[in-house]
């Protein structure tokens, strides 16, 4: 009787043990056919995080997120070089301490606001890590209100990008 | 019948055969050998289940490895994956300034003319980012001044209204004011907005939205 009672208990556990290596497997075969319909979504979004951080993308080794948003083409980073070219002026700011970013402070006095809008949706749009900290946009007092006249505003900036190694 | 024509052999075979003593063993020797019948029944179950649940172990176990083989194969966009959920913390606290601004020039009436737009980032917490720190804003603040008509009435106020409903939820209006001035009125709007990841309202998709790829 106490072989057999040992043997019924051994076949319990045997039993839950396959209980739970089913439930695993199912949970694991689930997950790979999860990621097997997203592999396409997740590469794209990964290339679209990834793009503005670094240039090139190395599948065998990840790439790293370890760089200042600059592309190698270029000192500043590909999206500072936007706002410059739309007639923003740009000067490198403090970074916060121990913070894995870049900064830099914008001012345009150039710019109607139908076409910072875009702009700045252009940049965040292209960069997911870009953190616009502080926006200002000002009419000059010359231009009276109601105005129908385009007005160049006084735009001021600061803005932040994530990069993933404390400099 | 005279006891003469019995034999002592066959006497005491009856008395054997049908004593109490003889009974209760007889019983007892039945009752044990009964008692086998579940108990053999029970071990060719135990055997059969044991049988059955080791080759379901053997399956289970083959099946384990064709996963891990496939998986092993997915490893990189496993990897990906995991990154971009690190991500998470950073791009749900990013409220769009562009959608913002967006909101504001689609909302604002006409007998507005707006002089000033200020937003600031604030509530700054730091986030654990693989090897480095960033720091992600949790609250924007919005201040919009500017002029109104003297036809105008509440104009400002259905803008803060209406500019609300588009934030996310647990926006409020932190201040508004009105200055009585010829030809137009002054006015100053200030809002508070939590950067919650919840900016439907204003017109953002999820940035892993087919369109958006």
């Amino acid at each position: 009787m106490f072989w057999l009672y040992s043997q019924h208990r051994a076949n319990e556990a045997l039993h839950l043990s396959n209980i739970r290596q089913a439930s695993q497997n199912w949970l694991d075969q689930r997950k790979i056919t999860d990621l097997k319909a997203a592999t396409v979504q997740i590469n794209a979004l990964y290339l679209r995080l990834g793009d503005p951080i670094v240039a090139t993308q190395n599948l065998e080794q990840l790439p790293s997120l370890d760089h200042s948003g600059a592309r190698k083409n270029g000192p500043e980073p590909v999206v500072i070089q936007d706002f410059v070219k739309s007639g923003f002026a740009a000067v490198s700011g403090a970074r916060r301490r121990h913070e894995s970013s870049v900064v830099f402070e914008l001012a345009s006095n150039q710019l109607e606001f139908h076409r910072v809008v875009p702009l700045l949706a252009q940049e965040e749009n292209s960069n997911v890590f870009l953190f616009i900290d502080h926006i200002e946009l000002l009419r000059p007092k010359t231009t009276e209100p109601f105005s129908e006249h385009p007005t160049a505003l006084q735009s001021r900036l600061r803005v932040r990008m994530f990069t993933s190694a404390a400099q | 019948m005279k006891p003469h024509l019995v034999s002592k052999e066959v006497l005491a075979r009856q008395l054997y055969r049908y004593s109490p003593a003889y009974r209760l063993a007889a019983f007892l020797l039945f009752g044990f050998l009964f008692l086998q019948v579940p108990a053999v029944v029970w071990l060719i179950y135990e055997r059969q289940a044991d049988q059955d649940r080791r080759t379901r172990a053997g399956q289970l176990a083959t099946e384990a490895a064709r996963i891990a083989s496939d998986r092993k194969a997915l490893a990189d966009t496993e990897k990906k994956l995991k990154r971009i959920q690190g991500l998470a913390p950073v791009l749900r606290a990013r409220l769009p300034i562009s959608a913002v601004l967006g909101k504001i020039e689609q909302l604002a009436p006409r007998d507005l003319a707006l002089s000033q737009i200020v937003i600031d980032a604030g509530e700054f917490q730091p986030v654990q980012i693989e090897t480095g720190l960033f720091q992600v804003p949790h609250q924007i603040s919005i201040v919009i001044a500017g002029q109104e008509t003297a036809q105008g009435g509440d104009a400002y106020k259905h803008l803060a209204g209406k500019l609300l409903e588009s934030l996310p939820p647990g926006s409020k209006i932190a201040d508004t004011s009105l200055a009585e001035g010829q030809p137009f009125k002054t006015f100053r709007l200030a809002l508070n907005a939590p950067t919650d990841g919840n900016y439907f309202g204003l017109g953002v998709t999820k940035i892993l939205t087919q369109n958006s790829l």
